[in-house]
């Protein structure tokens, strides 16, 4: 009786509510999503003095050709508004960071660049970072689960990034 | 040649760096726990005026049979910091959504309590959240991998959890 009046139930909510299973895996995601970026912030912080973002950014600043990448550019890939970005370079140009500039091309865009202080903060970081990286997620997962990760990652990105809900 | 010297490169640094396949996957993962809480919290704000952490803790009150927990516990449970809980409950209690009171049990405690506004308003909320957590996840990827994706959040959680470094 408990079952099929549970399975009728399930039934007609099938798509309203979540599955027993399908909640506990959620509230995991729910768990990593918050706690992750916790996690690493507060090591970024506690041995560099960077938030998660300042590294992100700096980072692939020093990845980009000449060190340098329009703001806009930057906030899509640090996936961070560009009013939150701006205030945010702000702080690292007052620590010789990263300075900004009118994009040579179109003066209607900013420049970051990215600073030799800026660099060598970000080498000196590095290390701590991705050993902290490893730790917890690169070698705790085998390479293959690393691998299936990241491909669900981006099945929920591209979701998320889809207007049409 | 080429791969002679990559490969000697990458043994000196195994320890130290991420190599590209690595660093693509932590990329991919970085984008979905600062995008994925994003997309979570906008739904519910914008159809529920609720943050995402509101959100959870209501719904984790609701769960309890008298609808009360203690704030220790329901900030443990939310990964949240017993100060952000308490800021948070106070603008619950402003909407009459719930209330404290000390554990008739442990005067030195706080107890958090679901009123029936709160109830209402989380049944409410709940199917817009729900069909979002299905579009984004549940549904978007098999029973199988969503099952594989919450023990490898599990996985991950463990080394947060854990004092060592």
């Amino acid at each position: 009786m408990a079952t099929s009046e549970q399975s009728s139930q399930a039934d007609e909510h099938a798509d309203l509510w979540l599955t027993a299973d399908e909640l506990a895996s959620w509230l995991s995601v729910v768990r990593l999503i918050t706690r992750l970026p916790w996690a690493i912030d507060g090591q970024l912080q506690r041995d560099t003095g960077l938030s998660m973002v300042e590294y992100m950014s700096m980072a692939m600043l020093a990845d980009a050709p000449e060190r340098t990448m329009r703001m806009s550019e930057l906030a899509e890939r640090a996936s961070v508004s560009l009013s939150r970005l701006s205030h945010l370079v702000k702080r690292l140009e007052s620590r010789d960071y990263v300075r900004r500039e009118p994009d040579p091309a179109d003066g209607r865009f900013t420049n970051a660049i990215l600073l030799p202080a800026g660099m060598r903060k970000l080498e000196s970081a590095a290390p701590s970072h991705v050993a902290y990286v490893r730790h917890l997620v690169v070698d705790n997962l085998s390479a293959e689960r690393l691998r299936r990760l990241a491909q669900d990652a981006e099945r929920i990105l591209q979701r998320i990034d889809s207007p049409a809900r | 040649m080429t791969a002679i010297e990559e490969s000697s490169v990458h043994d000196e640094h195994a320890d130290l760096w991420l190599t590209e396949g690595e660093l693509a996957a932590w990329l991919s993962v970085v984008r979905l726990v600062t995008r994925l809480p994003w997309a979570v919290d906008s739904q519910l704000q914008r159809d529920a005026d609720l943050s995402m952490v509101e959100y959870m803790t209501m719904a984790m009150l609701a769960k309890e049979p008298t609808w009360t927990m203690r704030m220790s516990e329901l900030a443990e449970n939310t990964s949240t910091s017993l100060s952000r809980l308490s800021h948070l409950v106070k603008r619950l209690e402003s909407r009459c959504y719930v209330r404290r009171e000390p554990d008739p049990a442990d005067g030195r405690c706080t107890n958090a309590i679901l009123l029936p506004a709160g109830m209402r308003k989380l049944e409410s909320a709940a199917p817009a959240h729900v069909a979002h957590v299905r579009h984004l996840v549940a549904d978007n990827l098999s029973g199988e991998r969503l099952r594989r994706l919450g023990q490898d959040a599990e996985r991950i959680l463990r080394h947060i959890d854990s004092p060592a470094r």
